[in-house]
């Protein structure tokens, strides 16, 4: 296999491949040691699920009234306090939704200075092996803003000529999200549309 | 999250991704196994007790929980096709992710392959992927996008990854098969 290796002319390239796909697979093992399997995670992830949920139904149900309202105008049935508290309600999901992302936020930290640490050694490999060489053909050229990442180390002007660091990038990006996606480990999209964070802005709505 | 069970069929409903749905199709798969003996004239206390000690099934019944194992994958791979299946938002949005890895894995293999080179040939394939996740739930599936958070939501789904496993696989096949 090595020497198969040693014939393609960029050959490295699927070097890179593997062992990034290889560290994906560790960090995400990493992750699910520190942080998937603990009950906290669990449930932290459930209640953010479920106030997503709630705040969808009851956004759906006050378009629903609002429509309604706006057909039947004649008869005032429903009274303006009624909305007032369905509103005050959904801000307090609202809340919650985002106090429960933040929490998540915070409890992955410790997960996510494990994996920082494991990434960094791992460029610093990649980096040392295939240091001021091509390891892939791109088709295409790059902008000259992605030609920093994909031209950087490497002599000469070809344009086309990839770096180890933009191979990497692209299989981080490709394989990490996927193998997230694939065992279910990742965030829930209602903690990344709550826009919490471990900063949050302040509310506006909130007086 | 719930899960009905009518019979031969599982009605599942879920919130959560793939991976659970494959986990509680199982289950249900294992269920009907159970059912299935108890259909075939045991009595329900026999059915029961076979249940508690967990009897080796006989060939007929492991026939027939395979049998059903293949009814629930088709009839799982058909519900992405089905436009009478009911979607949880979650659970497109998932569908719609993994159509553009698939997506942006083959246009990468084959842009490679021919090879295509420039990067127009980058425009196409965000044409072809954008184009085809939109026929995919406005024709195929004909849900009402307002549903599930607009055309926004749904089209730009997995575009980053699927974006970056496109340029990957391109770069990858077109550097070794063509140098």
């Amino acid at each position: 296999m090595a020497s198969a290796l040693s014939s393609l002319r960029y050959g490295d390239s699927l070097s890179v491949v593997a062992i990034s796909g290889a560290t994906a697979v560790l960090c995400e093992a990493i992750s699910w040691l520190l942080i998937y399997r603990t009950a906290t995670y669990n449930s932290l992830r459930a209640t953010i699920e479920r106030h997503s949920r709630k705040l969808d139904a009851m956004k759906a149900g006050s378009s629903n009234s609002s429509s309604g309202a706006g057909a039947a105008s004649g008869s005032s049935s429903q009274p303006a306090g009624s909305s007032s508290s369905r509103a005050k309600k959904m801000d307090r999901v609202e809340t919650s939704l985002k106090d429960a992302s933040r929490e998540l936020s915070f409890a992955k930290l410790k997960s996510g200075a494990v994996v920082a640490a494991v990434l960094f050694v791992v460029f610093g490999l990649l980096n040392s092996l295939f240091e001021g060489r091509a390891v892939a053909k791109l088709p295409f050229a790059p902008v000259p803003l992605v030609q920093r990442m994909s031209h950087r180390g490497i002599p000469g002007n070809d344009p086309t000529d990839c770096s180890m660091v933009f191979l990497y990038f692209l299989c981080s990006i490709s394989i990490r999200t996927n193998l997230q996606k694939l065992f279910g480990f990742a965030p829930p999209r209602a903690a990344a549309a709550a826009g919490g964070g471990l900063f949050p802005m302040p509310d506006t709505k909130v007086n | 999250m719930s899960g009905t069970f009518q019979g031969d069929i599982c009605k599942i409903t879920t919130n959560h991704s793939i991976h659970t749905t494959t986990r509680r199709l199982f289950c249900c798969a294992t269920r009907s196994h159970l059912s299935a003996a108890g259909r075939l004239g045991n009595p329900p206390a026999a059915a029961t007790a076979a249940e508690m000690r967990k009897t080796k099934p006989s060939s007929k019944q492991s026939r027939g929980s395979q049998a059903q194992q293949q009814q629930n994958g088709h009839s799982k791979l058909a519900r992405y096709f089905d436009p009478e299946a009911s979607w949880d938002k979650d659970q497109l949005l998932d569908a719609v992710h993994w159509i553009r890895q698939v997506l942006g894995l083959a246009c990468g293999l084959l842009w490679g392959a021919v090879p295509l080179v420039g990067a127009v040939w980058i425009a196409l394939f965000l044409a072809i992927s954008t184009g085809f996740v939109y026929l995919y739930y406005a024709y195929l599936l004909k849900i009402d996008e307002e549903d599930f958070g607009g055309h926004g939501a749904l089209l730009q789904e997995g575009m980053f990854a699927s974006f970056t496993l496109f340029l990957l696989s391109w770069t990858l096949i077109y550097s070794l098969v063509h140098f």
